[in-house]
């Protein structure tokens, strides 16, 4: 006989009650490895889809609103020896007219035959008029090959479209389309550059067709850098090849020789010098006259620096359009006015004086000493224009022919430069045609654009001064060099960066994204808590039967000698196979847990991942873990339960069995009493005080206090077993005396019982009243929709503010009646990642919008969890008009974003870089509760505009209009503004559809609280059975007393229903207190109905569980008991 | 002296009344070599309780047990099991026999702790010597539920003897047997008292059980007394 032999006896012994164990020891295995499988899945399927959406793309540099040469993408091929990829993507619009169906937001991109480089398997290329459309697109629209299809796509132009004076002249194009094929995952069907699950509706069109149809032929705005080959390539390589290879077109630039200095005129001309050309050929001593300008009009800050670090001293130009010249009463209309440097003007001009052309002065009949103002629009946010005017002293007249003035030093503004006469400008600022006069249409047809008069630089800067830049020109003559030199000796000056060029590591970025993405493992480690409590509970319960029956031989084996912690030990050691026999069923049976789980997300849980991509995964290190914390968990409740039933072998051998508990001693009943009381009035007290200091959002307090309550309460009924267990009657009990003795004797097992359905019901009605709904809060400024009624978004940035006369006049909103009380709150915004809890990956640069601070303020729209302490508590708004450094901007976003997308906290900074290249540091200032704005980062729409010019335009609005008319003002909205592509959906919808992602993690929470319920419920249904069974003794008394067997059920039942009904109120109460933060919210709506029935269901659940063993007691002959004694 | 009782007491408290039960009271008791001993007395007069104090598996309120001449009192628990392996042999009522096991495989279950392969040779030829010398050589292997209660009652004798130890303590060994299977336990006893230098203390309610040993004590009211001596 060894240790060995003497376990392999007891389990062949005991295998039946064993094989329960392992049945139970398998279910918390299960449920553990399906868990962390499920975060396996989620992340590989992640990274799956990361591979999906890229191809074999590496790197991306994405342009957006500027645009460099396809062949840039050639060059960089030759320089780096990996296929970089050229491709034009801008947003777009589709209509399958036949089906009447559309999509608002479709991603067009135009890709020639390279693009096949970067697929698995090559994606068909479109020829003229053709288009491959992405299985998501077909699928929406209900297209297939050879069907047609209506596109319009958002047409940019090279000038920012918020500049002044550029005209949005056509902001879409359409074209009728045939589908030549379906482009599926492996065909890049599914290509993004965004970190999302999500598949954007592609469509793709020849690059060629596109750049045609933009009007940007030979240019792109995305290069693709392949990452076959690619081993030696990095960032810093492919920015250096960048800088090699770029051309002043792809920074925008023109540089333009405007003929050679010769004589007097060029006596005074700045020569600039220019270092040697790479041949180191002689310098020429020949001059010429060269200019610089930019598509986007004005320079940018960083771009005006590096042409005058290389070129000192050249001569800078701003050109700006002026409503009126006037002197006395006589007025020029619409003039080009120009501030240039003196190097250009070849003579000082102090302040506020002005040189003007003979033929202004001839105009307006003024001379030399002279005044005459100026008046001019300046372009605040959206477009609106603001008129201003400055007084100028006339310093000198010159003429016109042969003088400064020159055509040339009009900008090449869109609708302007191009028109044949004044009428036709298009200026994107209102012109009254009435003022132009037939001879201001002849100074046109003569001189064009040349300006009618110069003033100083300064004075230029100080009055037209605009974000996105002060120079519109730069002119300088230098010797010896021909335009490639100059080019490369400017392009090198400049950084790609500065000019929004620069290359992002996207695979890597998307695979990180992917890798640190919600870990599901162990999101469903804690949704399947209860099931696992449920599990480990049955595991307890039943080994607890076997243990028990077992306590006579743990007291031999103390009397025969066995030191306890050997007895305790050879238990363990008997455990130990029982357990590694059900981990092995375990971990299969995780398996089938996860392929449910998974199918459920796939499918009825898909609110929670938004894609139906996520595969299993199995990896044999989560199996082991999975398994290794299924030892670990089963082994320390069997342990523990060696530990309570086997602890004192000696007790059960000299004292009979241990199943009665021995009355509770005065000490812990006082013991049991304090706990109870501390824990109810600390409760109460807490409750209290967060009432009293309002802090009604403090949801992890109100959590404590029902916590403490259901502690306090299981104390409570503990403490009153007690004190019915020491209770001495005087006379004979009655039926409920003869009930709670009963419940007393066992308190142990009550109270078990009790405490695991009172959580049960806490978990259930937590999960269920936090359920979140919103009816009837839309027009409360405090909820997550700030009271406004509808959010828009378009597929064409609206460039004007629709509360104008002039915006609104443009889209057809002022001659709606019914559009009348409606306002519109429109952002501007940086395009980023998605951060809201639909994308499962986690973002480090979250899109931005540029909010009006002050009009959320003063309406107190939305509500803030947390705060920086450097905010103003009770306007945080405010706080986010201050800068808080040069290149430090407050910024505000949703809590859980803040908490879960980005993984930070109040007080934390995000890093961007802005238009210019530069970094910009935004402080995360507060965390707002549960708002419409979940995914984006907020930030003052006054200082997003300095770091992000080009961000004026709104893309996304929130609509405030009277709720009663909401359905027919969306109809209506959604109509006028039908070519811009304007989508309207209610501001609670688009916070359920957040709130669902949150609303769907409860539900499978509750689900599978509720299987954990059940398993719980069969434990006690066993534990049931064996009370029954201890008590066959007891029972049979009763009948031999002459008691009626319907008495016996009817005690029976009614000790177990006050185990359940106890539970069932005790957990109600804790949840009350729990869900107070829910129930004080404005829009809280109590999901009455649904905790009802959820309640109702575990009540029957319970009934069943108690009525059928409670029938069956009797139903044995017990009498038998009676001779055991 | 193989064991001693001095001045031994036990009481317990009822809680939150102050009631004080006493169940023995300043009992004294020496069992020497060889010795054989019978308590009696009327049920609940505390014979078990001062039987498991003297086989240290309870505790008194106050007094000393002496066991070959170590006071329990200065054995750790660990000790004190280790004591009780290898000096005393228990027999109780019921035999508590292990359903699991053979008749061997319990007969041999105290011998577990051992580690020593010689020891271990010896202790089965002990056993089944044992076995052979109460009869029940047919059934070494049977499981408990395959005999009778007589004879799961020896094999509980056997086991209790399997360590050598030099004091047997039995607690109503025949109160579950019939009239001629105590009978053959009780002489079973008086033999193993003799041939196997064992002193032997038994708690019983049966007047020829107790007949049969050297000195027969009565317990009433917390007093041992002495009532017979051969």
């Amino acid at each position: 006989m060894n240790l060995i032999r003497l376990i392999l006896r007891n389990l062949r012994y005991y295998r039946k009650p064993y094989l329960a164990v392992v049945a139970g020891v398998a279910i918390s295995t299960a449920v553990l490895t399906g868990a962390l499988i499920v975060g396996d899945s989620v992340r590989f399927s992640l990274e799956r889809l990361t591979r999906i959406r890229l191809g074999k793309t590496a790197y991306a540099l994405q342009s957006n609103e500027r645009f460099f040469r396809q062949q840039l993408a050639a060059e960089l091929t030759a320089v780096l020896h990996v296929p970089a990829v050229p491709a034009l993507r801008v947003s777009g619009m589709a209509i399958n007219s036949d089906k009447e169906l559309r999509i608002n937001q479709v991603e067009v991109t135009g890709v020639d035959e390279h693009f096949g480089q970067l697929c698995d398997s090559p994606l068909p290329i479109p020829g003229e008029e053709e288009v491959v459309i992405s299985r998501n697109t077909a699928e929406k629209l209900k297209l297939r090959p050879g069907d047609e299809l209506l596109l319009r796509i958002r047409k940019p132009g090279k000038a920012p479209s918020g500049a002044p004076f550029v005209a949005e002249k056509m902001p879409s194009v359409s074209v009728r389309v045939k589908i030549k094929a379906i482009a599926e995952d492996e065909q890049l069907g599914r290509f993004s550059l965004k970190s999302n699950q999500t598949a954007p509706f592609n469509i793709f069109l020849s690059l060629k067709q596109m750049s045609s149809l933009l009007e940007l032929p030979g240019y792109a705005n995305l290069l693709l850098v392949s990452g076959i080959g690619a081993q030696q390539t990095s960032i810093p390589r492919l920015d250096s090849a960048l800088r090699v290879c770029w051309k002043p077109a792809d920074a925008g630039l023109h540089i333009k020789p405007l003929g050679v200095v010769s004589g007097v005129a060029g006596q005074n001309i700045p020569k600039i010098s220019l270092t040697a050309s790479p041949s180191g050929e002689p310098v020429n001593r020949d001059e010429k006259r060269w200019e610089i300008t930019t598509d986007r009009i004005f320079f940018g800050d960083s771009t005006a620096h590096a042409v005058l670090a290389v070129l000192p001293g050249c001569e800078s130009i701003l050109t700006y359009v002026v409503n009126s010249v006037s002197a006395g009463n006589r007025s020029t209309p619409y003039s080009f006015v120009t501030a240039a440097s003196e190097s250009f003007l070849k003579q000082p001009l102090g302040k506020r004086q002005i040189l003007i052309s003979d033929w202004l002065a001839g105009d307006l009949g003024v001379g030399a000493g002279d005044s005459v103002t100026l008046r001019y629009f300046l372009m605040g946010p959206l477009r609106s224009l603001r008129e201003d005017s400055a007084r100028f002293q006339v310093k000198s007249v010159f003429p016109l022919a042969g003088g400064l003035s020159d055509p040339g030093l009009m900008p090449d503004f869109p609708g302007m430069s191009d028109a044949g006469n004044c009428r036709d400008w298009e200026t994107g600022a209102p012109v009254d045609l009435k003022k132009i006069r037939d001879k201001d249409e002849l100074y046109w047809k003569h001189f064009r654009g040349s300006p009618k008069a110069f003033i100083s630089m300064n004075d230029g800067q100080k009055i037209w001064g605009n974000r996105f830049g002060n120079f519109t020109a730069f002119r300088f003559s230098a010797s010896g060099k021909d335009l490639p030199g100059i080019e490369s000796v400017i392009m090198k000056q400049i950084n790609p960066r500065q000019s929004g060029l620069f290359f992002r590591p996207v695979q890597a970025e998307g695979m990180q994204a992917a890798a640190n993405s919600t870990d599901f493992g162990e999101l469903f480690l804690s949704l399947s808590f209860f099931i696992l409590l449920g599990a480990l509970l049955l595991t307890s319960m039943l080994f607890t039967l076997l243990a028990q029956s077992r306590m006579t031989e743990a007291g031999l084996l103390s009397s025969l000698g066995f030191r306890r912690s050997r007895i305790l030990r050879m238990f363990s050691w008997e455990v130990l196979p029982v357990v590694l026999a059900g981990i092995i069923p375990g971990a299969l049976l995780g398996i089938l847990y996860n392929r449910l789980l998974i199918f459920g997300l796939n499918t009825v849980w898909n609110d929670a991942v938004h894609t139906t991509q996520i595969v299993m995964t199995l990896r044999l290190q989560t199996m082991l873990t999975g398994s290794a914390l299924g030892l670990f968990t089963s082994m320390m409740v069997l342990i523990l339960t060696i530990l309570r039933n086997l602890g004192k072998p000696l007790q059960a051998l000299t004292r009979g069995t241990m199943s009665a508990q021995s009355p509770a001693s005065p000490g812990h009943l006082k013991i049991n009493l304090a706990v109870a009381a501390t824990s109810i009035l600390v409760s109460l007290g807490l409750l209290a005080w967060l009432l009293m200091t309002g802090q009604t959002m403090n949801v992890a307090l109100f959590l404590a206090s029902g916590g403490l309550m259901l502690l306090g309460g299981l104390a409570a009924i503990y403490w009153h077993l007690g004190r019915m267990a020491m209770k001495k009657g005087a006379g004979i009990p009655g039926f409920r005396e003869l009930v709670f003795r009963n419940l007393s004797l066992r308190r142990g097992r009550t109270i078990s019982a009790v405490s695991l359905l009172a959580l049960g019901t806490f978990i259930v009605m937590i999960t269920g009243a936090n359920h979140k709904t919103f009816y009837g809060a839309e027009t409360n400024p405090a909820s997550g929709t700030g009271g406004f009624l509808l959010w828009g978004e378009t597929m064409l940035p609206i460039q004007d503010d629709l509360n104008s006369a002039y915006g609104g006049s443009k889209f057809g909103l002022r001659d709606e009646k019914i559009l009348e009380p409606v306002r519109y709150i429109q952002f501007s915004q940086v395009s980023g990642d998605d951060a809201s809890c639909l994308n499962l990956n986690q973002v480090s640069t979250p899109g931005i919008l540029g909010v009006p601070a002050g009009l959320f303020d003063s309406q107190k729209a939305f509500s803030f969890i947390s705060t920086d302490p450097s905010a103003d508590k009770d306007h945080p708004w405010k706080t986010l008009a201050t800068r808080l450094g040069t290149n430090t901007i407050p910024g505000f976003a949703d809590q859980t974003v803040i908490t879960w997308g980005l993984r930070k906290s109040v007080g934390d900074t995000l890093v961007y870089r802005d238009e210019s290249g530069g970094l910009l540091y935004i402080k995360l200032t507060g965390g707002l509760d549960n708002s419409i704005f979940q995914g984006h980062l907020l930030v003052s729409d006054s200082l997003l505009r300095i770091f992000f010019p080009s961000a004026g335009a709104s893309r996304q609005m929130l609509v405030d209009a009277p709720p009663a008319m909401r359905d027919t003002i969306t109809q209506r909205l959604e109509l006028l503004m039908r070519d811009q592509g304007l989508t309207l959906t209610p501001a609670t919808a688009r916070l359920a559809a957040f709130n669902a992602v949150e609303n769907t993690y409860l539900i499978v929470f509750m689900m599978l609280g509720g299987l954990g319920m059940l398993i719980g419920t069969v434990g006690l249904g066993i534990v049931l059975l064996r009370n029954i069974r201890q008590r066959r003794q007891e029972l049979a008394l009763y009948l031999a007393l002459g008691f009626r067997p319907d008495f016996i059920r009817r005690c029976i039942l009614a000790e177990h229903f006050v185990i359940l009904l106890s539970a069932l109120l005790l957990g109600m109460v804790s949840s009350l207190t729990g869900i107070l933060p829910s129930m004080l919210t404005p829009e809280y709506s109590a999901p009455v109905g649904f905790i009802s029935v959820i309640l109702l269901l575990m009540g029957i659940n319970g009934v069943l569980w108690i009525w059928f063993p409670a029938r069956s007691a009797l139903k044995k002959d017990i009498l038998p008991g009676l001779r055991d004694e | 002296m193989v064991a001693e009782l001095q001045n031994i007491s036990k009481h317990y408290d009822q809680p939150g009344s102050g009631i004080r039960n006493v169940i023995l009271n300043g009992i004294s008791l020496s069992v020497g070599e060889r010795d054989s001993i019978a308590i009696v007395g009327p049920s609940g007069s505390g014979k078990s309780t001062l039987l498991n104090i003297l086989g240290t598996l309870d505790h008194p309120s106050s007094g000393r047990v002496i066991l070959d001449g170590t006071d329990t009192d200065t054995l750790d628990e660990n000790r004190l099991a280790d004591r009780r392996n290898r000096f005393i042999g228990f027999v109780f009522q019921l035999h508590h026999l292990l359903p699991q096991l053979t008749l061997l495989e319990n007969v041999l279950l105290p011998a577990l702790p051992v580690t020593d392969p010689s020891v271990r040779k010896m202790t089965i030829e002990r056993a089944k010597m044992l076995i052979e010398r109460v009869g029940l050589k047919e059934q070494v292997h049977h499981r408990p539920v395959q005999m009778s209660v007589g004879e799961c009652q020896r094999a509980a004798v056997v086991r209790a003897l399997i360590n050598q130890p030099r004091l047997l303590l039995a607690d109503e060994p025949t109160g579950s047997l019939d009239a001629s299977n105590a009978d053959l336990l009780g002489q079973l006893l008086r033999e193993l008292n003799t041939e196997q230098n064992l002193a032997v203390v038994v708690v019983t309610h049966s007047a020829e059980l107790a007949a049969g040993m050297g000195k027969i004590y009565k317990l009433t009211s917390g007093s041992l007394n002495l009532t017979k001596q051969r």
